[in-house]
């Protein structure tokens, strides 16, 4: 799978936090504090998850645009004295 | 109803009940467990966990009373011995932990979720544990939060802090909150350094703040079951939790008995002796249950184990108890359950109408008890009267005894006794084999040594 496509689900996901579902219904009660706490604790480690995400992508974009460079040094140089 | 027993922690769940009928285990599921339990059967959830030894698995049974309200009926294989968080050391706790977590994790990948996660659901055959509860697996509904967050947290990530950042004998917190260590507590109990730990400072400080700050609904109330946790978000939060769960050590100083075999007072060949001795009883007896009260780290419970026994191996030092708990993990002794128990004051009946967790006295009896260097400790440091102990013993034993007599010229007693009045005159072999001998029938004894303690045979008239 593509890193790309994790991150709008990822980011999905962080938001979509804010939005209205149906009630949940469980014979356990959750506790309020308990609840509300899970919700803001999901949205961060959720948001974290995506710029964990973004943070590899941009990493491993890097360390492409540098390799590819050094890749193409040595050619550069077989290049050079034509 | 005739034949019927129910198992009386099981109540609370209206998905389904435990009951026993001619002494088979069942579980009946209620009309409203019936679309989740299908669900858990057909998505290949429960093929899963079973072939990774992670749930309890069952066979579908006819319907063994009628009439009933329940639609189906389950027979869950048996668990040789039921124990409780606080019976734990911390590496079981941890384990039990992790098992629920990994549980949650499979069941969020196929589309349900934990719909509790209390350490109940977990037990221990030998040193594996396994997950119990099959009812516990409830469909997903779209994005909703997990219902079981607080509780896992109270139930295991909470008594676990306290045991490791603390004092292991707080896992004996869990015997007076049923439900879980409360989050308030368990904050004021923790050291400040806890706070350092993210997995603390969220899951237990940030936490316990807002069920204090919402505890009487207000704010929370209004948005309670109005928004939604997406799965990754929450399965985030599982992962974050399981991180919390593993950061924590245990707490390595010295147990109180860790190195009573390199203290002890017998010689090597004393040893080899009296562990002959033990072997030969066991096997003249071949028990299927034994239990070794004050254990230590296991090893004469060993020896019942090789003696083909299942055996469950009290005693009072965590430390103990966890370094023979890691011991038959690494070694593989599928058959030796070691637990936390004062001998002195062992698991009362607990919860709703004392009858949700039984006593230690009500799990039993064991076909065979293994009572070594033990006496002169209830007697002499406890001040327990002969009778008493004998009492206890004929209690928990269905058939033998396997019991030593260290008497007051032994150097421990000697040691016990040298900063107390000896008010023990009737603390002697003699009175020992006659006030024994009112429950047993003593078979055989023998000297261990040269040293001045026997070692009983007895069986339960």
């Amino acid at each position: 799978m593509k890193p790309q496509s994790l991150l709008v689900p990822a980011l999905v996901a962080a938001i979509a936090l804010l939005v209205m579902t149906d009630p949940a219904m469980a014979y356990l009660d959750p506790g309020s504090g308990s609840y509300f706490f899970q919700l803001l604790l999901g949205a961060v480690l959720g948001c974290s998850f995506a710029l964990k995400i973004y943070w590899r992508n941009l990493v491993s974009f890097g360390r492409r645009l540098f390799s590819k460079s050094r890749a193409n040094r040595p050619s550069e140089q077989q290049d050079g004295p034509e | 109803m005739t034949g019927i027993n129910e198992v009386k922690g099981s109540f609370r769940d209206p998905a389904g009940r435990m009951f026993r009928r001619d002494g088979v285990l069942y579980r009946g599921i209620a009309p409203q467990g019936l679309d989740d339990y299908s669900m858990l059967m057909s998505s290949g959830l429960y093929e899963e966990l079973c072939a990774a030894g992670k749930l309890i698995p069952h066979e579908e049974a006819a319907s063994p009373q009628a009439p009933t309200d329940e639609l189906r009926f389950i027979r869950p294989r048996e668990i040789p011995f039921i124990s409780y968080p606080y019976e734990w050391c911390f590496e079981q706790m941890r384990a039990a932990a992790l098992l629920t977590l990994d549980v949650q994790q499979a069941a969020l990948a196929r589309g349900m979720c934990l719909k509790d996660a209390s350490a109940y659901n977990v037990q221990f055959v030998g040193p594996r544990c396994v997950f119990i509860d099959t009812l516990s697996f409830a469909r997903r509904q779209a994005n909703v939060p997990w219902a079981a967050y607080g509780q896992f947290c109270r139930h295991f990530l909470a008594p676990l802090a306290l045991m490791s950042m603390r004092d292991a004998r707080l896992a004996a917190l869990l015997r007076t909150h049923l439900d879980g260590v409360p989050l308030d507590l368990a904050a004021k109990l923790l050291p400040k350094r806890s706070r350092l730990k993210m997995g603390l400072l969220s899951h237990l400080h940030m936490h316990a703040y807002f069920v204090k700050k919402f505890s009487s609904g207000g704010a929370a109330a209004s948005s309670k079951n109005t928004r939604t946790l997406p799965r990754n978000a929450l399965e985030a939060l599982v992962q974050s939790l399981r991180s919390a769960v593993l950061s924590l050590k245990s707490d390595e100083s010295s147990g109180e008995w860790t190195d009573y075999y390199d203290n002890t007072s017998y010689d090597a060949a004393a040893m080899d002796q009296k562990i002959r001795i033990v072997a030969d009883y066991l096997s003249s007896k071949a028990p299927a249950v034994v239990w070794d009260i004050g254990a230590n780290t296991g090893r004469f419970s060993q020896v019942a184990c090789e003696a083909g026994a299942y055996t469950v191996a009290f005693d009072i030092d965590h430390q103990a108890v966890q370094r023979n708990y890691l011991d038959a993990l690494r070694s593989g002794r599928g058959n030796l359950l070691p637990l936390v128990c004062d001998a002195t004051n062992p698991s009362p009946p607990l919860g709703w109408a004392l009858a949700e967790r039984d006593s230690l006295t009500a799990r039993g009896p064991a076909d065979a008890v293994l009572a070594l260097a033990l006496v002169h400790h209830l007697a002499i440091a406890n001040n327990i009267p002969l009778e008493s102990i004998c009492d206890f013993f004929g209690d928990i034993c269905r058939s033998a005894l396997i019991i030593e007599f260290v008497p007051k010229d032994d150097p421990q007693v000697v040691r016990m006794l040298s900063m107390r009045a000896d008010i023990f005159d009737s603390y002697t072999p003699e009175r020992f084999e006659s006030v024994f001998s009112r429950r047993f029938a003593i078979e055989r004894s023998q000297r261990v040594g040269d040293g001045p303690r026997s070692i009983y045979l007895m069986t339960k008239r």
